[in-house]
């Protein structure tokens, strides 16, 4: 034992190397994600097929999210997955406040995108679009609001507004919700590990011979950005 | 691939910068009035969304240059999604292909 070297002190004894030990980690993390993308897989699934059933409640239920408000928590998450590589980086190269301070910043870029994911849930109590005793689809009332926040509203879109059925529209709210709302979760989760991986940052427990929480983490926290692409166009961008 | 391979930060820059690029490109295809192109909304919003999938998982997530063994295990799963996705859709698609014979199935709700 005597003879290891400090990067041999971080490997456990199951494993011949540091680097045999970082790949395992890699491909165990990754059948864990592939779990979640089934997960989310029958999520998208159910939308699809909901979408190709009632396309008129569908469009007007898209044209009803705030397209603005979705594209900044884009930008957001694509922020935050930015500084996160960063903070990997530190981490390899042994930066290690550089490093703190980048997680700090992917920490507060996700805090951010709940914030706007609240302001938007919110508009949407407020205008009765939340499933449930209070749910109130009212096409002329509903046009109008939307006409007023200056989107050009297409003739397809007018018809939608006049053929969709309201349950219909209701339908398309709880997928809206299951889905961001489940998004959410995951990003809660990873504010969770984030602050697990900043604690041990300040603890200096990684470092360009073991960093490989903070690689492990990441791929989470990039994952809950992986979904987000895909959820902003499905929900936002392709019913209009 | 060496054991400390160490992603430089111009990759990661660029990466992020392509990626705000592409959202701006989607954005824009969703909400500019496309004309006779309207049909190909949909292919176009997820052909983009697709590359920055690739763009994340290559390089954010270090897919890579890490082990091929990951490329079937993320393959995997994506082939198993497709297969669930489309299988769904073509059952739902071909239902009132085929009438169903006398009696068999009343109606129970107006679609």
């Amino acid at each position: 034992m005597s003879s290891q070297s400090h990067a041999d002190a971080h490997v456990a004894h199951h494993f011949e190397s540091a680097e045999q030990q970082r790949q395992s980690a890699q491909f165990g993390m990754w059948v864990f994600l592939v779990s979640e993308m089934m997960f989310f897989g029958g999520l998208f699934t159910a939308y699809i097929i909901y979408r190709m059933l009632y396309p008129a409640a569908w469009a007007v239920g898209s044209s009803l999210l705030d397209l603005r408000l979705g594209g900044v928590n884009t930008l957001i998450i694509f922020g935050s997955s930015f500084a996160l590589t960063m903070a990997i980086h530190c981490a390899q190269t042994d930066k290690r406040k550089s490093s703190a301070t980048w997680i700090v910043l992917t920490l507060a870029l996700g805090v951010i995108f709940l914030g706007v994911k609240g302001l938007e849930y919110a508009a949407k109590f407020e205008h009765h679009l939340v499933p449930g005793a209070a749910f109130h689809f009212d096409p002329a009332s509903h046009l109008a609001q939307l006409q007023a926040s200056g989107v050009a509203v297409s003739d397809h879109l007018r018809t939608a507004f006049e053929t969709a059925t309201p349950h219909h529209v209701q339908l398309f709210f709880s997928m809206y919700f299951a889905m961001t709302g489940v998004h959410a979760v995951h990003m809660i989760i990873g504010i969770g590990l984030l602050l697990w991986l900043l604690k041990g940052t300040a603890k200096g427990r990684y470092s360009s011979a073991y960093y490989n929480p903070v690689e492990v983490c990441g791929m989470y926290w990039h994952f809950v950005d992986l979904i987000w692409i895909f959820l902003f166009p499905l929900l936002y961008l392709v019913g209009r | 691939m060496s054991p400390n391979h160490i992603v430089p930060v111009r990759v990661y820059l660029t990466v992020l910068v392509a990626l705000i690029v592409l959202l701006a490109a989607n954005v824009y295809v969703a909400a500019v009035d496309l004309g006779q192109f309207a049909q190909y909304r949909a292919t176009m919003v997820f052909s983009i969304a697709t590359v920055q999938a690739l763009l994340l998982v290559l390089y954010f997530m270090h897919v890579r240059y890490n082990a091929r063994v990951l490329w079937l295990c993320i393959m995997g799963g994506i082939a198993f999604i497709a297969l669930m996705v489309s299988v769904t859709v073509l059952d739902y698609q071909a239902r009132e292909w085929l009438p169903d014979p006398a009696g068999w199935n009343q109606p129970t709700d107006a679609r």
